[in-house]
This record gives C-alpha cells, sequence and structure tokens, in this order.
C-alpha cells in the first residue's frame, strides 16, 4: 500500500514538473485553491500537494541557480578548431567553447570569465579565476589512463576502447557520425548495458575474493559511484546506475522493489538534482524509453521470435524509435539486425579493452590488441551505409503513439506483484 | 573445437598478411588535406618527417591515422617552419597520441603565448627541440633535405623566417616553401640559383599574393617544369589568390589545391 502511494505521489511530483516547465505559473494556483477542499489527508490531498511541490520546486531550483560562474558539466566533442563543453550558467546550458592548447577543464569545476555570449555558445577571452572540482584527482586520473590509451594505440582502437568502457566521447567525426548513423550510439555513449556488464565481470571476480556477502554488495555500490564520475556524470549511465544501486541495496535488505517504482524512484532523483534534466537532456529520454520498453514490451516479441536477447534489442528499438523520428527526422531500420550482431562481441571487447590498459607497456605484442577494435570500427563503418530512411511526424502522433504504448503497459501490468525469486 | 581452430588459423593469416603487407617498403610524399593550414608528411617505413602540423584540431591526426600503419606510434623528426597557429596547431593533438624523435624550429625567437605553451609541453615530454638554419641538412636512407632558409642574418617577420626545404626524394625535387613572401623569394634565387631546380613544390603562403611572385615562378618554370600544390581549407584571408591562380594559369603550371581536391601523394 506505501508502495503505490509511494508511486503516485512521484508520479504527481513530476507532473508537476512537467506542467509547470510547458504552461504558465496560474495553473498552480488552482491546485493549491484545491487543496482547501480537503479536510481529511486523502490519497487525492497528497497527489495535488506533491503535483504544487513539483511545480513549485522547478521555479524554486531556477531561482537557487542564478549566480555567475558558469559550471562545468561535461565534455562534448570537439568542434574543428575549439574543445567544446557543455557548461550550465544561470540555470541554463551552454556550449563552451575553448581553444585547445589550454588546460583542460573537469566536470564540475567552476569558472568566472570574461567572453562573449552568442545565443546558446559562449566564447571566452579571460578566465579571472576558477574553482576547483571535488572530484578532480579521480578525474586527474582518468586522464591518466586516457593519455596511456592514447600513446599506446591507434586513431580509432583508443577511441573505442575509451567510449566502450567509460563513456568518453569520440573526438573523431567520422566515426562517431558512423555509430549514430548505425544505430549503435548506446555502446559508446555508455547505456546501461556497458555497466551491468562491468557489474557482472565484478561479481564473477569478486566471487574468488574472501569478503562477506554485504561488504561485496558495498564495494560494487562504491564501484558504481566511481564510475559515474569517471563517466563523466552522462544522463545514461546515471540512469543505469540509480537502478543498478537500488537494485543491490534490495539484495542488501532482501526485499526487492516493484518494478514500477524502481523506475520513478529513478526518475525522481534524477528530477531531485535537476528537474529540467527529463524534460531537455535526450540522453536521458531515451534510456529511460528504452528500459521501459525492455522491461514491458519485451515479452510481446519474446512470444513471437522465441529468443531473449533479439526481443529486447526489438523491444528498445520500439520503443524509441518514434521520439528519436521526432527529433531528428531519421532512423536506421537495420538498426536491429547491427545491434543482434554488435552486442554479443561488446563484452569481449570491454576485456580486451581492459587487457589493453593493464598490458600497455609489453610493446609489440600490445599492438595485437590494436585488430579487434580496427575490424569493428570497419565494420561499423560498413553499417552506416545500410539506408536511412527520413521522415517528419507531427508531435501529437508521437504523443498518442506513446499513449497507446502507455495503455497496453497499463492494461498488463496493473496487477504487478512483487516476484520475490528476483535475481540479477 | 574445431570452431575455435578455424578461427585461430583465419586470425593469424589475416593478421600476418596485414603485417607482411606493411613491411614491404613503401615510400611517398603526401601534402595533407588539413582544412586552412599546412601539412606534409613524408614517409619511409622506417623513417618518417612532418612538415608542418596544420591548425588545432585532429585533422591532421586523422590523416596521420589514414596513411601510417595502426602499430606505429611514434614519428621520427616534426619541423615546424615557423611559428603561426595554422602550422604548429595540430602538434598540440599530435603529442598526446604520437611519439616523437625530434622537433625542429627555425631560429627566431617569439614570445607568442601558445607558441611558448607548446614549447613547455615539448619540454615537459622531454622531446629535443633543435633550431635549424640555411646550410643545415637531414639525410636519411630516402631522403635528403636540405634548408634553405632562414639565413644567418634573419628576416624581420616570422612569415620571412620560414624554414624552406628543398628534398630529394625518389630521383624527384621537393621544395617545402613555409609561408615565405616575394622578398624571400627574390633572395632564394639569388642565393641558390640553378639549385632551385623542383619537381613539385608548396605553393608559398596557402596562395596569397604576395607570394608567388611572377620572378619566382617564371624562375622555377624556367629550370624545369614544376607542379604546385596549394594547401588551403576554408579562410578569410582570400586564399588562394585569384592574383596568384592567374600567375600560375599564364605561365602554365599546373596546379593541385587540398580544399577543393583532397590529399596530393607522390610515390
Amino acid at each position: 500500500m506505501l508502495a503505490n502511494y509511494f508511486f503516485f505521489c512521484s508520479l504527481f511530483f513530476l507532473l508537476g514538473i512537467i506542467f509547470n516547465y510547458y504552461f504558465s505559473h496560474f495553473w498552480f494556483y488552482f491546485a493549491f485553491l484545491a487543496l482547501f477542499f480537503f479536510k481529511k489527508l486523502t490519497l487525492v490531498f497528497l497527489l495535488l500537494l506533491s503535483f504544487f511541490f513539483g511545480g513549485l520546486y522547478l521555479n524554486f531550483f531556477n531561482e537557487l541557480q542564478k549566480d555567475n560562474w558558469i559550471t562545468i558539466i561535461r565534455e562534448l566533442p570537439p568542434s574543428e578548431k575549439r574543445k567544446k563543453y557543455l557548461v550550465s550558467f544561470n540555470g541554463q546550458n551552454y556550449f563552451f567553447y575553448y581553444p585547445f592548447y589550454e588546460e583542460s577543464l573537469y566536470p564540475y569545476d567552476k569558472i568566472l570569465i570574461e567572453g562573449r555570449f552568442l545565443e546558446n555558445k559562449i566564447f571566452p577571452e579571460k578566465i579571472k579565476s576558477k574553482k576547483v572540482s571535488p572530484f578532480r584527482k579521480i578525474y586527474l586520473f582518468k586522464e591518466k589512463i586516457n593519455n596511456t590509451i592514447k600513446e599506446n594505440y591507434s586513431f580509432y582502437t583508443s577511441e573505442i576502447i575509451k567510449g566502450i568502457l567509460y563513456g568518453e566521447e569520440i573526438v573523431d567525426k567520422e566515426l562517431r557520425s558512423n555509430f549514430q548513423k548505425s544505430g549503435l550510439s548506446h555502446l559508446t555513449a555508455m547505456s546501461g548495458y556497458n555497466l551491468v556488464i562491468l557489474s557482472a565481470l565484478w561479481l564473477r571476480l569478486s566471487s574468488f575474493l574472501p569478503v562477506n556477502f554485504l561488504y561485496k554488495n558495498l564495494i560494487s555500490l562504491f564501484l558504481i559511484i566511481i564510475f559515474v564520475i569517471f563517466a563523466n556524470f552522462q544522463s545514461s549511465v546515471i540512469r543505469a546506475a540509480l537502478m543498478v544501486g537500488v537494485l543491490i541495496l534490495a539484495k542488501i535488505i532482501g526485499r526487492p522493489p516493484l518494478t514500477r517504482n524502481l523506475i520513478i524512484f529513478t526518475a525522481l532523483i534524477i528530477s531531485l538534482f535537476n528537474p529540467k534534466a527529463l524534460l531537455e537532456d535526450i540522453g536521458f529520454q531515451l534510456s529511460f524509453l528504452a528500459t521501459m520498453g525492455i522491461i514491458y514490451l519485451a515479452n510481446i516479441f519474446e512470444k513471437i521470435f522465441k529468443s531473449k536477447m533479439l526481443s529486447e534489442i526489438m523491444a528498445a528499438q520500439c520503443a524509441v524509435m518514434p521520439l528519436i523520428l521526432y527529433k531528428f527526422g531519421n532512423f536506421n531500420p537495420f538498426a536491429i539486425i547491427s545491434n543482434l550482431i554488435i552486442l554479443p562481441t561488446v563484452p569481449f571487447l570491454m576485456i580486451l579493452g581492459l587487457l589493453a590498459i593493464i598490458f600497455y607497456a609489453f610493446y609489440p605484442f600490445n599492438q595485437l590488441i590494436n585488430i579487434p577494435f580496427e575490424v569493428f570500427a570497419q565494420i561499423i563503418s560498413l553499417f552506416s551505409t545500410f539506408p536511412q530512411f527520413y521522415l517528419s511526424l507531427p508531435w501529437w502522433f508521437i504523443f498518442s503513439i506513446y499513449l497507446i504504448m502507455l495503455y497496453y503497459i497499463y492494461q498488463n501490468q496493473k496487477n504487478e506483484k512483487i516476484d520475490f525469486n528476483f535475481s540479477y | 573445437m574445431k570452431k575455435l581452430i578455424l578461427i585461430l588459423v583465419i586470425s593469424n593469416i589475416t593478421l600476418f598478411w596485414y603485417i607482411l603487407s606493411n613491411l614491404i617498403e613503401k615510400s611517398f610524399v603526401a601534402f595533407l588535406d588539413v582544412g586552412q593550414g599546412s601539412s606534409v608528411l613524408i614517409y619511409n617505413h622506417k623513417f618518417q618527417i612532418l612538415y608542418d602540423a596544420g591548425p588545432p584540431g585532429f585533422k591532421v591526426i586523422n590523416k596521420l591515422n589514414k596513411y601510417m600503419p595502426f602499430y606505429d606510434k611514434y614519428i621520427d623528426v616534426v619541423i615546424i617552419s615557423h611559428p603561426d597557429k595554422d602550422h604548429y596547431g595540430g602538434l598540440f593533438s599530435i603529442i598526446e597520441r604520437y611519439k616523437l624523435g625530434l622537433v625542429i624550429i627555425n631560429p627566431q625567437i617569439v614570445s607568442e603565448s601558445t607558441y611558448q605553451k607548446l614549447i613547455k609541453k615539448l619540454i615537459e615530454r622531454e622531446i629535443p627541440i633543435i633550431a635549424l638554419k640555411q646550410g643545415d641538412k637531414i639525410i636519411t636512407d630516402k631522403e635528403e633535405l636540405y634548408i634553405l632558409n632562414p639565413p644567418n642574418q634573419l628576416f624581420k617577420t616570422d612569415n620571412q623566417n620560414s624554414l624552406v626545404i628543398k628534398m630529394i626524394k625518389n630521383n624527384k625535387n621537393f621544395l617545402l616553401s613555409g609561408d615565405i613572401d616575394h622578398k624571400v623569394e627574390k633572395y632564394l634565387i639569388k642565393k641558390f640559383g640553378q639549385n632551385l631546380t623542383v619537381d613539385y613544390f608548396l605553393v608559398p603562403h596557402h596562395g596569397s599574393r604576395y607570394s608567388s611572385s611572377d620572378e619566382f615562378l617564371s624562375f622555377l618554370q624556367y629550370l624545369s617544369d614544376p607542379f604546385g600544390i596549394i594547401q588551403v581549407g576554408d579562410n578569410n584571408y582570400g586564399h588562394p589568390h585569384k592574383e596568384t591562380l592567374f600567375r600560375l594559369n599564364k605561365l602554365g603550371i599546373s596546379y593541385w589545391r587540398t580544399d577543393l581536391n583532397g590529399d596530393f601523394l607522390i610515390y
């Protein structure tokens, strides 16, 4: 019962944020007025209250962020002449262009600058002062690893290793567009898939270690947090890490959560840290849609195809396709095939990438590791030549598709029970 | 088990084929299309020289990746003709990914801050830097590089002090000219005369109108029938200038533009 209260209150909190984002404020006063008609604490009262607080939180958050410091969020693939960062300034996101030869900045560094503002771009001329981010040591360590990979392996290999292991953006334009065109960019943009593989690897390894159950899980929680910092707080990684983290906690406590509560909890936490993230960050949106697709829609396809992997890929693609079509206007129908071929090889590539980092000093032999990655890059470029289809759809069409999906999920899942035999 | 053996055999064959095909002696000069800027890769399988590194960014890395085998992460010599960003900028990303044996610069002392940063980075990585001038030469198995400019008495501007190199490779003569202007061209003609015989030459200063004077071009044309390469990309300076192209056309010197035609390779 409490779980249901939690679910609906969080849902209305999120709805409040969405509502306040798209419509003007005065709607909220209606919600607030409506509160006076209730004399007892009922569910509807709580729902309205959380709806109201959702809207209030968004406004509050906007006000809170207004100082003149620029906060670095993460590094993006560079433009032709400059490094490019995603930064937030007074509660809004900007692209920050920075010369190649300057010392690099790390996520959550704060800077004060003199420079020019052009629409959503910032061109700095002089950095007046700088607050160093609390995670700097971790980023310096990561920089060291980056440099060893870059120095010892070929261009494509180093890019793919960095992307596949900890979601570093690919700097090469051609390779990046190849990944995007073939519908595989989720591999280098760190989807949950990579995180799941890494945690599975860790669980395998830790089964040999003489530590007890509690410590083992706590260590994996800690590792996940480090990993999120390593991956520059990318949206999909945060989502995956939150979900895996909650599952691990559940395992420690011994009480599994409802799936829908897990999803809404992740969304809630993300919105508490940045209420605009779910609305503006396409990474979060795609990530959530794909996860929900895998969880709820895969069973339809499983009846037809009898293969778990294929049906999961199909479900994720189906859930994601309308939004991709709406945002980018093109979609690669062969993404299903390329995913089916590529995904099974990813665990091996990740292990090879780890080996590449460990054995970087064994000069002539470590160069052998280049070969599978070079072949991988060639295969990806082959996949990217498959035809795409271009469609522009109106927003209400997309919206109704998702409504239908939601209705289907609701029909199927309204009597969801906790499955105590859960495993991950 | 049979499958595994088959996979191993096939991968071995491809591997050895790849390595063997790369060990076959390969030598070429590639004028790279790196946008507005200049970069020439002088390659043989034992020794690589990079004349200028192009503008800041990853275009140079891309090209190097294309023309060098993936296991080769070492460039023996990088020559920076003069301290202009479109000639040394790419070195910032090159030193992150390649090991360099030696960096050659021109003897002029420049206090520009980005150039100083580059020098600092090179020193941090313990890469030796030397300054060469007229009369010095670099001799390798396949190439001979003679430095023609700058002379002992330096010119005034840094463009004029560009390292100008005459290279002989595979019985072909190359002239790598940096950003020199008509004054230096005049000086070169006076000083070297007959020795300026070239088959391929880098058109000075990306085809600016203050370089490639009539006198210089007609002198080259008089000595031999040269072929010009203009390394240029999108820019606001109006490179290559119409007048330069007109002069080239007038003298019947055929040329290659990297912005329109891409990389230019001579084997």
